[in-house]
């Protein structure tokens, strides 16, 4: 009884460290040298995008230390590119990293990582604000040493700032007021999720990357939104870069999925619940798995994930928990709440042979006769047939 | 939710795989080598069960973390790194049963049948090992697409619209790749009654 019932259990490869050592030996020799660590270089060919243009230049080194013009956009391709600002400060790029220089002067220095990750080095001086903008947070710091990565994806982005050295006060620029301090060795992150309306056409700031090594398609869905520019109004010592600009257009509105300026959302309740089930699923907290379904399945029974959510908590109860009567509620209602019958087939055959081992015939056959009038041919139609005759 | 943990570096429990990805994306070669220890069980698991032998198992373990760790750009959500690197192990081991079935039918390569008491764990009970030895002696005939819905779904235990997601097919695809498979299957006398 206590033995799985999952048939993968008994079908496993040996697996000693020394083969997984191997295998990852080998894996790491076929990755590109860009990959497998980053090496500070120097751009081979650079120049500057200014405020007002639409193209992002690659900024060319010489040897030592160069300072980077304000106001520009600077753009690391495959390989990182280190820079240093006048007053001192460093900026290391990571591969495919985008940095943009909002404002540099004597009292304060403001920078915006737009893409990817880059380590800021910066500088001591007294009476000197220095601040990182990416996505929804800012970092503030002094004689301190920290890393920003920005990772955009379809359904948000995702921030993460690490101190190397000093400290850093990091809070989010979407109205909470919330903001911590992290000193040497902590590490902070934030996924944002998009919102699902398009916005307005009037309240959208576009960015198009001038080139990109990407395939299309993470273009499409990664192309980043500022949302800086109502805010500079309200600060007396910032100037915005005016992004580059092709605006991204469709009939007069913009391209969907894309977030709001200035609007942060988290994801719904119903697919945190969803995400976290079928991670407890997979990991083989079956149990967990089973109430995190359950209470999705309850709580939110109009979501789009509640039909399958319903399928999997029946699933489990027949297959793991050996609760049959939950299985058939769940089934029951994975076939209630699965109106584009996405799931039916496979719902209706497991609720006719989970009352099959019940020992309750008539409801079997009701099922089995449910199942054989909708699919004739199903995939599931010869075992049911010999099923409660 | 906003807090500070100490030591950048990976924990114990270990940051979460969209953080992994978006260090791997960086260029992070620590972040790589960790998505690859956290599912290098899970792709020898599912690479063996697919293939059917421990031969070619690890090099399309190799394949599958060079073609995910090179291609993690094109992940548009990096918390499903996991299921999405299980649809590249599928779709490589697609590649290798059809080139190996090539190589077959052209007379170029003889591979002895699966021998599925050496594939199975000893343990396994009597009603799995006659079931596991249904299914693996009918894989090597099959299409490879056939296979690979007849073992994500009756051997990983994946619901159809999990095949269907894994395999990168529709609902519809997968249902009929899986019938072919499930007659096989019903042929065989010893045969026990599929799960939907």
């Amino acid at each position: 009884m206590n033995e799985p019932r999952k048939l993968s259990s008994y079908v496993e490869p040996e697996l000693t460290g020394a083969r997984l050592d191997a295998q990852w030996s080998r894996i790491g020799e076929r990755l590109p040298v860009s990959n497998r660590k980053p090496r500070w270089q120097f751009a081979a060919a650079a120049g500057f995008a200014f405020a007002a243009t639409a193209a992002v230049l690659w900024l060319q080194y010489g040897p030592a230390r160069h300072s980077a013009w304000e106001s520009s956009v600077v753009r690391s391709d495959e390989a990182p590119v280190e820079l240093t600002l006048a007053e001192g400060s460093r900026v290391e790029l990571s591969p495919r990293s985008q940095v943009e220089f909002l404002h540099s002067a004597e009292g304060s220095v403001q920078l915006r990582l737009s893409e990817g990750s880059a380590r800021f080095s910066v500088s001591e001086r007294a009476a000197r604000r220095f601040s990182v903008r990416s996505g929804p947070i800012e970092v503030v710091a002094t004689d301190t040493q920290f890393r920003i990565v920005r990772s955009l994806a379809a359904e948000g982005e995702h921030v993460r700032v690490e101190v190397q050295a000093g400290s850093a006060d990091v809070r989010r620029r979407d109205g909470e007021a919330t903001a911590i301090t992290l000193v040497q060795g902590e590490h902070w992150s934030t996924f944002v999720a998009y919102e699902k309306a398009a916005p307005a056409l009037d309240e959208v700031t576009r960015m198009k990357r001038a080139t990109s090594a990407r395939a299309a398609t993470t273009d499409q869905a990664d192309v980043p939104v500022e949302d800086d520019t109502a805010r500079a109004t309200s600060e007396s010592d910032a100037r915005e870069v005016t992004p580059e600009v092709t605006p991204e257009v469709i009939n007069g509105q913009p391209a969907a999925r894309r977030p709001q300026r200035g609007r942060v959302v988290q994801a719904s309740p119903a697919h945190q619940l969803f995400d976290r089930a079928n991670i407890a699923r997979r990991a083989g907290q079956v149990p967990e798995a089973a109430a995190l379904y359950a209470e999705l399945v309850q709580r939110f029974p109009r979501d789009q994930t509640a039909a399958l959510a319903a399928f999997e908590l029946g699933r489990i109860r027949m297959d793991t928990l050996s609760d049959l009567r939950g299985a058939v509620q769940a089934f029951d209602q994975a076939l209630t709440l699965d109106s584009g019958r996405a799931f039916a087939e496979d719902a209706l055959a497991r609720l006719a042979l989970a009352h099959d081992k019940l020992g309750d015939a008539a409801s079997c056959k009701r099922a089995k006769e449910r199942y054989l009038k909708r699919y004739p041919e199903g995939v599931h139609a010869n075992v049911l047939a010999r099923r409660c005759p | 939710m906003i807090r500070a943990v100490p030591n950048p570096k990976p924990q114990p429990a270990g940051p979460t795989d969209a953080a992994l990805v978006v260090a791997a994306r960086a260029g992070e070669s620590w972040a790589q080598e960790a998505l690859y220890r956290r599912y290098a069980r899970m792709v020898n698991g599912l690479a063996y069960r697919l293939l059917g032998r421990d031969a070619d198992v690890d090099d399309l373990v190799q394949d599958t973390f060079v073609e995910a760790l090179k291609n993690l750009h094109r992940l548009e959500a990096p918390a499903a790194f996991g299921s999405w690197l299980g649809s590249i192990v599928v779709r490589t081991a697609s590649k290798r049963l059809r080139t190996r079935s090539l190589l077959t039918r052209l007379g170029l390569r003889r591979l002895a049948p699966i021998d599925a008491d050496s594939v199975m764990s000893s343990r396994a009970p009597p009603d799995i090992t006659s079931e596991l030895r249904a299914i693996y002696s009918v894989l090597d005939p099959l299409h490879h697409e056939a296979r690979n819905a007849l073992v994500l779904h009756r051997v990983e235990g994946m619901s159809m619209p999990e095949v269907a997601a894994t395999m990168g097919v529709s609902l519809s695809t997968a249902k009929r790749r899986l019938a072919v498979a499930e007659r096989a299957l019903l042929s065989l006398s010893e045969v026990k009654e599929p799960v939907p």
